[in-house]
């Protein structure tokens, strides 16, 4: 799979900005690629390429810009860069990740996400570029979690805040002045704000303001005051030439007396030629005076600290592209963990595993029965720091509700009849890995208050013990109930759905998105093909289109069982469509059944239905739960909702 | 099993405390090195051992000598460093600031050790210490030391932090200490607190002095010693409020204080074989 990245380096950018975006984008149409994507923002304009005669490409991109800014073909060449392979690779997950050449952070272009997303939407881009978008917003959570990068102290204002701290501890009783003429003041007053200092004065002009930002708790002071001023502050910033003449009346001997030689922290970032004026301040005692070489100085060595990260960054890096390629080799194109989807809908849902699974957060997964719940919820376990510790899966419909308290948090000997031993609940045995609670609907009022102890304090008090626990476990749960539904009702507790719904991650049904049928045929074809020892190549044209218009109630699980049944009845190399269920091949003729006779709801139908099914089958569940396509909790659920028994 | 005696304990004991002190500086410095939160919570396990350990010996020391351990210069050490780690301790987990502990664990390490080799526990004890009086003016004295050692120590790091800072050539001390104001606040209360507990006993010695001696005391090396350092630190005080040596200026003064009072109890104890010995 050849993979390009060519483009213009960022010093052009000015140039290209508007029109050269939108031609760039109509000649890329005529690109006979297999998938496209073109980046432009700050970080230089970028066309990532899957497929397709590279060169030719690279030729009409020249073409096309070079006429836009009107330079000859050959020298705008020279400006422009082409990549393949591995460093094309490197180059889209450096740019995600918002890291520039030498693999500082940079903070990212966000751009650059909503971009690709957009190409996403149009169908631009395809799994290769998905799949490797994916990879990148894991990569940049996985370096600022990780890492601990984003607090960068590799500029002026940071520098200038850290040696007030180191001076005067916290900067909340103290009193900066900031003389300068423009904006220059801006970022230090931001970064000064963000510290709580007490007061930031400015030195304005003969009175007048000097700044965008005075209000109550910052004020402008006049020049003449300063000799006044000067004494009670405890920072100085002098940003510009204006305020020299100024300063040159001061006497910094009579302001240090007045002060009682409290430290005093001078700052001034005039360049040399401006600078030989000032007196030269660190004379005076418990004056720290920094020049702006000074700062330069300590700004490059902070600078510094920052490259043994970039090693660190280097190694992931490179570790990803690898993966990448491995992943690319092994053809599994459309998957993500074990989950198969090609989709918009799912390629979100990628997405948002792919941020979210490095954190801690509670994630609520809905979705309809068979939608595949449980994969998601491994997926996000394998993706994040937990994967090594256990995974524990808990269906909360499939435990009595008796049982589910001492099962989840554990019993101590005696807690009831019946409790010979300790017991470990299951919370305990996934401590450090993560939890996954499915139908969680189900749950009683009891169990929700322990569990909401649980999330907020992190302990758990097994049974009749009186002793908690602390425990780090992570918890994800699922439900196919429309839970605020089940809170307005007062079924389930409001403080504890606000808990696990922190994120929510929605499961489309399969309806929804047909696109997926035929890479999820494909996939479960060859598992059973593999089972059963059988050489099935496809499914045929008339079977496919069957499959893509049934509506599959049961979802993902629903057509696994079909194409399960079909592989097992099929003698031919490909299935056709004899062999799949009745019900699947019904889709297209009119509805059997004549309703004609009285108006029913849904939910009258499925009670009828599900109960004349089990009366036919002579109450096989196994086979019951296969012809609904629904599992067998929800059957079992559904048959309890409508009072059903044999 | 036989369960060994005092004397045998008070034998093995008092080096264990040095082991474990020595065990903490290492970690205090791997701390400071590196500033991992592994390293600080191994740190803190071995001082507090440590602590444990000094606190039995002074227990064994009370129940040997039937008093307070307060009755020889040697055991009075030994005391003065198990008072002084427990306010270290106390500090550090009120102000959650380990840095500091590569600093104070060396002073009482020596302490320590100097205890430890000099000490004599068969000398029969002076009749005149059984007075209460006694004990609570060494306690006092114990006290007031411990505060001007704490000023010391931060002085000595205010010094550090300050000379880096005026250099513009940020390092380690830069990147790992707190702040300037910090040290300054410390080391100004200790002194202050200390000032007042050592003028209290003083006087309290004073009045001792002069029931017991009868007009001897005037020209005591130990009293005389005392008194300038008191001197010392009152002109720590009074030149920090009224002229405005803050920050360095006072954390050399208080350097100076902290280094004749060392310096003069060497000399005294060494040289000068008198009667506030108790010999």
């Amino acid at each position: 799979m050849p993979l390009f990245a060519f483009g213009v380096r960022e010093d052009l950018r000015g140039s290209l900005a508007g029109k050269g975006t939108s031609s760039i984008a109509e000649v890329a149409g005529h690109w006979q690629t297999e998938e496209c994507f073109i980046y432009s923002g700050t970080a230089g304009f970028s066309c990532f390429v899957v497929g397709g005669d590279s060169h030719q490409m690279l030729e009409s991109f020249v073409e096309t810009l070079a006429k836009q800014t009107r330079t000859r073909a050959a020298s705008f060449k020279k400006t422009c860069f082409f990549e393949e392979g591995a460093t094309a690779v490197e180059l889209f997950l450096r740019i995600l990740a918002g890291l520039d050449a030498n693999l500082q952070v940079r903070g990212g272009p966000e751009t650059f996400r909503g971009d690709f997303e957009a190409a996403r939407q149009k169908g631009q881009t395809g799994p290769v570029l998905n799949k490797l978008y994916q990879r990148g917003l894991w990569l940049t959570e996985k370096i600022r979690i990780d890492l601990k990068v984003g607090r960068s102290t590799a500029n002026p204002e940071a520098v200038v805040c850290d040696l007030a701290e180191k001076i005067f501890g916290n900067l909340r009783e103290h009193r900066a002045l900031i003389a300068c003429g423009g904006l220059a003041g801006e970022p230090f007053d931001a970064k000064l704000t963000e510290k709580n200092i007490g007061q930031i004065l400015y030195l304005g002009d003969n009175g007048g303001p000097s700044t965008p930002r005075a209000n109550e708790r910052n004020k402008t002071v006049a020049a003449s005051q300063l000799s006044s001023i000067l004494p009670t502050v405890d920072l100085v910033l002098l940003l510009d030439g204006a305020a020299q003449e100024k300063l040159a009346s001061v006497r910094m001997a009579q302001v240090m007396s007045k002060r009682k030689n409290a430290p005093q922290l001078w700052v001034s970032l005039l360049e040399n030629g401006e600078a030989d004026t000032i007196p030269d301040l660190s004379k005076f005692y418990n004056v720290y005076f920094y020049q702006k070489r000074d700062l330069d100085k300590i700004v490059l060595s902070n600078l510094k600290d920052h490259e043994k990260t970039s090693g660190a960054i280097k190694r992931l890096l490179e570790k990803e592209v690898e993966d990448f390629f491995a992943w690319v080799n092994t053809g599994e194109q459309h998957r993500f963990g074990s989950i198969v989807g090609r989709s918009e809908a799912m390629q979100k849902v990628f997405d948002l595993i792919a941020r979210i699974s490095q954190t801690d957060i509670s994630i609520l997964i809905d979705g309809e029965s068979g939608t595949g719940k449980e994969l998601v919820a491994k997926a996000i376990h394998d993706h994040s720091a937990r994967a090594s510790n256990p995974f524990v899966v808990v269906n909360c419909g499939a435990i009595p509700e008796t049982l589910l308290e001492s099962e989840l948090f554990g019993h101590v000997k005696g807690a009831f009849t019946g409790a010979a031993n300790n017991k470990i609940g299951l919370i305990k045995a996934a401590n450090h890995g993560t939890i996954f609670l499915d139908e969680i609907g189900e749950t009683s009022q009891a169990t929700q208050v322990k569990l909401l102890r649980f999330l907020q304090e992190g302990e758990v008090k097994p049974v009749g013990s009186n002793e908690t626990e602390r425990l780090d476990v992570r918890v994800l749960t699922a439900t196919n109930r429309d839970l605020e539904l089940m809170v307005d009702e007062g079924h389930f507790r409001q403080d504890l759905y606000y808990r696990l719904n922190v994120i929510q991650l929605t499961l489309p049904p399969l309806r929804s998105r047909k696109e997926d049928v035929a890479p999820l045929t494909t996939y479960f074809l060859n598992k059973y093909a593999a089972l059963t020892h059988k050489t099935v190549l496809g499914v045929d044209e008339s079977a496919q289109r069957l499959l893509e218009n049934y509506d599959w109630p049961g979802n993902i699980r629903e057509l696994e069982n079909a194409i399960e049944r079909a592989v097992a009845l099929s003698s031919a190399r490909f299935l056709n469509a004899s062999d799949f269920p009745p019900k699947v091949c019904a889709t297209n003729s009119l509805p059997r059944n004549d309703f004609s006779a009285d108006d029913l709801s849904l939910k009258e139908i499925e009670k009828d239905y599900i109960a004349a099914m089990l009366k036919k089958h002579e109450w096989n569940y196994e086979l019951v739960t296969q012809i609904l396509g629904i599992g067998r909790t929800t059957l079992w659920r559904k048959m309890k909702e409508y009072n059903i028994s044999s | 099993m036989k369960v060994p005696d005092v004397s045998t304990l008070l034998q093995v004991v008092p080096w264990l405390v040095c082991f474990f002190y020595a065990f903490s500086f290492v970690n205090y410095f791997a701390y400071f090195k590196k500033k991992e939160q592994q390293i600080a919570n191994r740190t803190r396990t071995w001082l507090i051992s440590g602590v444990g350990v000094h606190t039995l010996y002074i227990v064994l020391l009370s129940i040997y000598t039937g008093h307070l351990p307060v009755g020889s210069t040697f055991l009075v050490l030994t005391t003065c460093a198990w008072f002084f780690v427990l306010v270290y301790l106390a500090l550090e987990l009120s102000l959650g600031e380990m840095t500091m502990g590569v600093f104070f664990l060396p002073v009482i390490l020596v302490l320590q050790v100097i205890s430890n080799l000099f000490i004599n526990l068969e000398r029969p004890l002076a009749p005149v210490l059984n007075e209460i009086f006694f004990e609570v003016h060494v306690a006092l004295m114990i006290c007031a030391y411990s505060a001007f050692t704490i000023s010391f120590i931060t002085s000595v790091m205010y010094i550090l932090l300050s000379r880096e800072m005026q250099s513009k050539e940020l390092g380690i001390f830069f990147e790992r200490l707190p702040s300037l104001e910090f040290f300054d606040k410390l080391s100004n209360q200790a002194v202050n607190i200390g000032l007042g507990l050592v003028s209290v006993g003083i006087v309290l010695g004073v009045y001792m002095g002069l029931n017991v001696w009868e007009g001897k005391w005037v020209l005591d090396p130990k009293l005389v010693a005392v008194v300038i350092s008191w001197a010392i630190y009152a002109f720590h005080v009074l030149t920090r409020t009224t002229i405005g040596w803050q920050g360095r200026r006072a954390a050399i003064v208080s350097v100076v204080g902290f280094n004749w009072l060392l310096f003069s109890f060497l000399i005294v104890t060494t040289f000068f074989s008198k009667v506030h010995n108790f010999q």
